[in-house]
Order: structure tokens, then sequence, then C-alpha cells
């Protein structure tokens, strides 16, 4: 049994596709058997909404009358600092981006309460927002300062550019120390008293299609609420890590880099997070549609919470020292329960991302593609394999030159 | 029989009488002494969890109010915007009261203040800001 992506998109435009979720899928091939179902089924979705720290967006702001060059000066929007070092008129505002006056962790920890990602989010709820820019004046550009609101609907383009979401797989955090640690997975408390996990287990994504034999550059994709697209490998693209049945990750591995306009996005999929003593980052809303294109691709579909293993990380001293210890490997459907075992003690578990929202979005992609409102692409370059030789190299410190 | 926790206040004229045991002697309730700070002639607090019927802790609170105290509902004082929750969980793995828990079917996280004592973590462990301490 074998079909293309032109043969699915017909059904679609039809109104004929079978299109489940990803959890949707998993019942349907036990009652009727994995055969009947490959044939069955065309689509199945997937959904995930969690932090995803390398998010961003560029708008190109418009020129005013008279011309300010911001290329090169200094931008801030809502106090938050956005890159300039791109034409007079583009900037990049990155999710983690923080006010120059806010106290950071100088009182320890702190607060973190507003962000590139929150001024994302005002932006996309429609609301307006202060720029506040200074250049240093050219003839062509001789304007110095400028002081304006700004909205979507003022700026030309406003494009969520992403170099790093949808994590296929994650660690689980745990702090083994004495004292309390704030981190980007939470707040742990001491002696692994408890424990987060950040990942949308059997409706993530890449975990449904764990060799990437569908999802690659150009697969269009829901995104934060409207229609973007993969455009590129995720930065940290891991693929070589241990894998398990299916071949399905036990570690951090594929990422996906992801584009979209952010004039169609909505707020309940991109919304601005402050993490204790860490900082800000964004909930990204990501929905991949998979075509079932055959048995093997409907197979890695079916997995499960309980096939997935996550590694349980010590934060307090092996993540910060890039250490390679696992404590424990422990499956989403144990983390899922509230509390896992590891090593004899009992730990409370609690994730960081949400699940009630991945499945929002997995339904709402299942419904644009019922509708026929939304068209499968086929990927116009692969991501790269578990056998790529691409691996995640560390940064060692070298002599500078000069000093050998 | 239900449990109701409050944090009670008390006015230097009341902080060195015998009030908090009329609630066991007259109403038939019976109660756990949380954490307490009363010193006979200064102000006072406490944190008092009632246990009893309700509608004999209702009058247990009125009576306690009769007496000059100011008498809060512990669970009234933690709010959650719920606009501006995300359902992502944090919550869930700090709360030493264990008020939020995902609910199995739905994926939704329900916060459930019965057994909050305010403590304000939570105000901490949320992503969203989304929890308030109403004062």
């Amino acid at each position: 049994m074998t079909k293309t992506i032109g043969e699915i998109n017909r059904r679609i435009e039809q109104g004929q596709a079978v299109v489940l979720t990803a959890e949707e899928v998993i019942g349907y091939a036990e009652q009727h058997g994995v055969e009947k179902a490959a044939r069955d089924v065309d689509v199945v979705t997937t959904g995930t909404f969690g932090p995803m720290c390398s998010s961003g967006a560029y708008f190109s702001l418009g020129h005013s009358s008279p011309r300010i060059k911001m290329g090169g000066g200094t931008v801030l929007m809502n106090g938050v600092p956005a890159y300039t070092g791109l034409a007079a008129v583009d900037v990049f505002l990155g999710a983690t981006a923080m006010p120059p006056d806010d106290p950071a962790n100088m009182i320890h920890p702190g607060e973190f309460r507003y962000g590139g990602a929150h001024v994302i989010e005002e932006l996309v709820a429609g609301k307006d927002v202060r720029l506040t820019a200074q250049a240093y004046g050219t003839d062509c550009y001789p304007r110095k300062s400028i002081d304006t609101m700004i909205s979507l609907k003022t700026i030309n383009e406003a494009v969520l550019f992403n170099p790093r979401n949808a994590y296929q797989n994650y660690n689980v955090a745990v702090n083994r120390s004495d004292k309390t640690i704030y981190t980007y997975l939470g707040i742990l408390r001491p002696g692994m008293a408890n424990a987060y996990y950040c990942s949308a287990g059997q409706l993530s994504p890449l975990l449904n299609d764990p060799l990437y034999k569908t999802i690659g550059i150009g697969t269009r994709i829901f995104l934060g609420g409207g229609i973007g697209y993969v455009a590129w490998p995720g930065t940290q693209f891991n693929p070589g890590v241990p894998r398990g049945v299916n071949g399905v990750p036990r570690r951090p591995a594929g990422t996906l880099a992801v584009i979209g306009d952010l004039k169609q996005m909505n707020p309940r999929f991109l919304s601005g997070m402050s993490f204790l003593g860490y900082g800000t980052t964004m909930a990204v809303g990501i929905g991949v549609p998979i075509p079932i294109l055959s048995e093997e691709i409907l197979l890695h579909t079916l997995v499960k919470d309980s096939e997935i293993l996550a590694p349980v990380v010590d934060y307090s001293q092996t993540y910060p020292e890039r250490g390679s210890e696992v404590i424990a490997e422990v499956s989403y459907a144990e983390l899922r329960t509230g509390k896992i075992t590891v090593g004899g003690q009992t730990v409370q578990t609690a994730p960081l991302s949400s699940l009630s929202r991945a499945r929002e979005i997995a339904g709402s992609l299942k419904e644009w593609i019922e509708q026929g409102k939304f068209l499968l692409t086929e990927a116009v370059a692969g991501l790269p394999g578990p056998d790529s030789g691409v691996s995640l190299k560390p940064l060692n410190e070298t002599l500078l030159e000069g000093e050998k | 029989m239900t449990s109701r926790r409050f944090i009670l206040h008390f006015p230097a004229a009341v902080a060195g009488r015998p009030v908090v045991s009329k609630l066991a002697s007259q109403f038939h309730l019976d109660f756990n002494i949380l954490r307490s700070a009363i010193d006979p002639g200064n102000e006072g607090m406490m944190y008092l969890e009632i246990l009893g019927k309700a509608d004999a802790i209702a009058k247990g609170a009125a009576f306690l109010k009769s007496m000059g105290l100011s008498v809060t509902q512990l669970d009234q004082q933690i709010r959650r915007v719920d606009d501006r929750c995300t359902g992502c969980g944090a919550c869930v793995g700090f709360c030493p009261a264990r008020c939020f828990a995902i609910d199995g079917q739905t994926g939704a996280v329900g916060f459930h203040n019965q057994q909050c004592t305010a403590c304000g973590l939570c105000l901490k462990a949320c992503t969203r800001r989304a929890m308030e301490l109403v004062l």
C-alpha cells in the first residue's frame, strides 16, 4: 500500500480525506489493524505547545519622514531591545530579549516578567507597541531619533522566524543538590523532590516521524495559530543519538527551524512565558501533518507515551558542567502519572508543555485539513537522518590568536 | 464533614483572651492551628483550619468576627486568571498543598483551591504570571 501526497491532496480538496490526530490513530490501528489503518488514514496530525527559547520575529517597520536608519543604531519595542544589524528599518526581536533596565538576576531569583516574547504576544493580540529608536544620522537618513506607536496593522512585514522549535524528545530535569535551583525547566527543589519534563510525547511532531521520512524543508505546518513552513533543520540538530523501538530517539535529537506570517497568528498559540531566576521565553504552538504514504510511515505515528523514553538529568551539576550522566530513563506514560521512581526514590513530576493545548492544535489542524483549507506539501529537501554524520559539537575554548 | 482554612487577625484587645477554643466548646467544631503568632497585648495572626459541617463552620466563622477578629477564607486569597493560563503544568509540580492537578481525560490543569494555604509559591512557579494574590 502506497499513496502520494498528490492523491491525498485531491481527497482533501474533495472533502474526503480521513484525518486522525496522533492520539486517535493509535486506537484506530488497534481496532482495525495496521494494514487497514494505513489504507484508510490519509493524514495524522500532531501538536505541541511548549517553551521554545530560540524563537523571534523580524519586522519591516516602514519609513518615517524624514527617514531614519535604525540599522546599526538602537531600537526598543516596549522597552525591549531588537537587533538592528540589518537594513534601515528591518529589525529582529528575540523571545528572550530583556529590557536593559530589568534587574535580571541581580536580586536572585529574578522575575523576568516582560521580555521579547511578551512584546510579540501583545503585537499578535492586536495591541499597539511603543517603538523607540536612536540612530547616527546620514545624508540619506538624516533623522537621529523616533518615538512612536506601531502595531501589526502599520508594520509592512511581520514574520515569525524561529531557529529551533519542536525538539524531538527532551531531558527530564531534577536537582540532586541541597538547595533550590531556578532553571529553564522550572524551579527544582533539592534532594530530587520534583522533576519537570517538556514534550508532547505521543502527540509531538518529530516523535511521530522519528526518522524524518515526511517532515522536511518546505513542509507546511500549523504555526502559532496560522500557517507556517519548516524552513530548515533546527539548530542543535543531533540525529545520531541512541534510539529505541522504531527509531524513536531516547535523547533530545531533531529540531525544526520554522517560519510564518505573524499577522495570521493568535496569542493563544504564541505566548510569552517567565521562568523565575532564568528569563523569558515563548510558548509556540506547532502542528505538523504527517501524510500516511505507506504502512511504515503509519507505524511510526502509532508511537505511544509508554514507548518514548526520556533521560533524567541533574540540573544542579551534570547540565551546567556539560556532563553526560543520565541518572535514569523514564517513559512519558510514567511521567504523566505525576510521579516517577529514580534510584528507589519517588519523585513528583510535572510538565512544562501544555497537553491540553497540544491536543487543541492537533485537533485544529485536523479540522483545517478536513475542511479543505490546508493542503499538504512535499518536502523540497530532507532533514539529516541518523546516519548523516550530523552531530552536536561542543564549544571548546582554545588559545587566542597570538597567545600560542 | 468539610474543611475550610482561614487567616485570622487578632486586634491587641482580643489577643489575650480564649476565642478559638470556643469553636470546639460552643460549635462542636474541630480545628488545626496551621501557623500562629500571638503575643498577649499585641496584634496577632493565625492560620486556622476548621473542620465540621459547612453550616457549623459558617456559624463559627461568624462568631470569630463577632469577637472582633478579621476573618478571611484562605482559598479565596489566591486566584487564577484563566485567560492567561496556558495549561503548561508548572504549578502542578510546585504547590505544596497539591491544589493543581492535570485531568487525565482532557489534559487540562485544574485549580482546586479548597486545600490552598495561600503560601504564594504558585505565583512564582507560574510561567504566565496567571496566579494572583487578592489582598
